[in-house]
């Protein structure tokens, strides 16, 4: 293939608005085709690139493969993933959350496309995400994990400082998701984690037996 | 120290601090962090209002609204609401000159008390 039709890792992450580790984890995946050079660089066809980023709805080829990879066994912690796009906030759940004694293993994510591989790989219990994100956000996020039944058990909340309305004109608080407005009162949130890692521990011990 | 007294658009610390779990070595780190972002935002956010780009400028004063209100910086995280609405709208509308002074001021006096707070408070009322 011509030296022009391919692009590196740098490259495709600059074209879909995304961090390098991001593309390596759609690469790894199988999302995005790319292969390695002799001196071991990686390099994407560009039309792969042009084909992912134009696809109506990016995260549902990423949440089918999120789907088909969801099959990893439960894990004996409850599993949190937190998908949210500003330092400074992710910090602050960071301690938070690490000082409510909740038992549970907390994974951070910085966009949707980090998420959907993550939940392929680990399968996390209870998701808290934010909806407003570069590329794939919150919502698609949420809507693939809705449209996969593997995936189905999971606790979801929203966390967002969009206005009802503004959540109305994106189509409102999908059923079944529960919703925190920022700034988050994290009173409500712990209260919120504590019941679901109870929930989840006490089906772990019903099925242990 | 408390800001909350000096009044709407400037920081009220003590949120910062409560979402720090009240630990002061973490309230600093998250004040060096909140230090670090806010004038990477405000470069995005001057630009995008530099090539008129609505949907950006609604984008990151939306993210700014998330980064301001976690210091309590009351008046600036409304008028950024306002801002994010605005130009989320397809109504054209505008913020004016007047608008925009009184913003960059906001967000010149929260890094200042900010970058203050990070000696002086300590968490006590």
């Amino acid at each position: 293939m011509p030296t022009a039709d391919v692009c590196t890792t740098q490259e495709a992450a600059k074209m879909l608005g995304i961090s390098v580790t991001s593309v390596q984890q759609l690469v790894e995946a199988g999302i995005l085709e790319a292969w390695k050079t002799k001196g071991g660089h990686r390099r994407i066809p560009i039309t792969a690139v042009e084909s992912y980023k134009s696809l109506p709805a990016s995260a549902a080829a990423a949440g089918a493969a999120a789907a088909r990879l969801a099959s990893a066994p439960p894990s004996e912690h409850t599993t949190i993933l937190v998908i949210e796009d500003n330092t400074l906030q992710r910090e602050i759940y960071e301690k938070q959350i690490a000082s409510w004694d909740l038992g549970a293993t907390l994974v951070f994510c910085e966009n949707g496309y980090q998420a959907l591989i993550e939940i392929a790989s680990r399968k996390p219990d209870i998701l808290l995400a934010d909806i407003v994100m570069e590329g794939i956000d919150g919502y698609e996020v949420i809507s693939t994990i809705l449209s996969h039944s593997k995936l189905a058990d999971m606790d979801i909340a929203i966390l967002s400082s969009l206005t009802v309305e503004a959540l109305d004109m994106r189509g409102g608080i999908p059923e079944g998701v529960v919703f925190f407005g920022k700034p988050v009162n994290y009173d409500e949130l712990r209260g919120y984690l504590r019941a679901c890692c109870a929930h989840r521990t006490r089906k772990r011990l019903g099925r242990a037996e | 120290m408390t800001q909350e007294q000096d009044g709407p658009g400037h920081c009220d610390l003590s949120i910062l601090f409560e979402a720090a779990t009240r630990d002061l070595v973490t309230f600093r780190r998250l004040s060096a962090l909140f230090l670090d972002m806010l004038p990477q935002m405000r470069d995005r956010l001057a630009q995008a209002l530099r090539e008129n780009d609505r949907q950006q400028i609604a984008r990151t004063s939306h993210a700014l609204k998330g980064t301001t209100g976690l210091v309590g910086a009351t008046r600036l995280t409304s008028m950024l609401a306002e801002m994010e609405a605005l130009y989320a709208s397809d109504g054209g509308e505008e913020c004016s000159e007047l608008f925009l002074d009184e913003l960059w001021m906001l967000m010149e006096a929260a890094k200042q008390e900010v970058q203050l707070g990070m000696t002086t408070f300590d968490g006590k009322r």
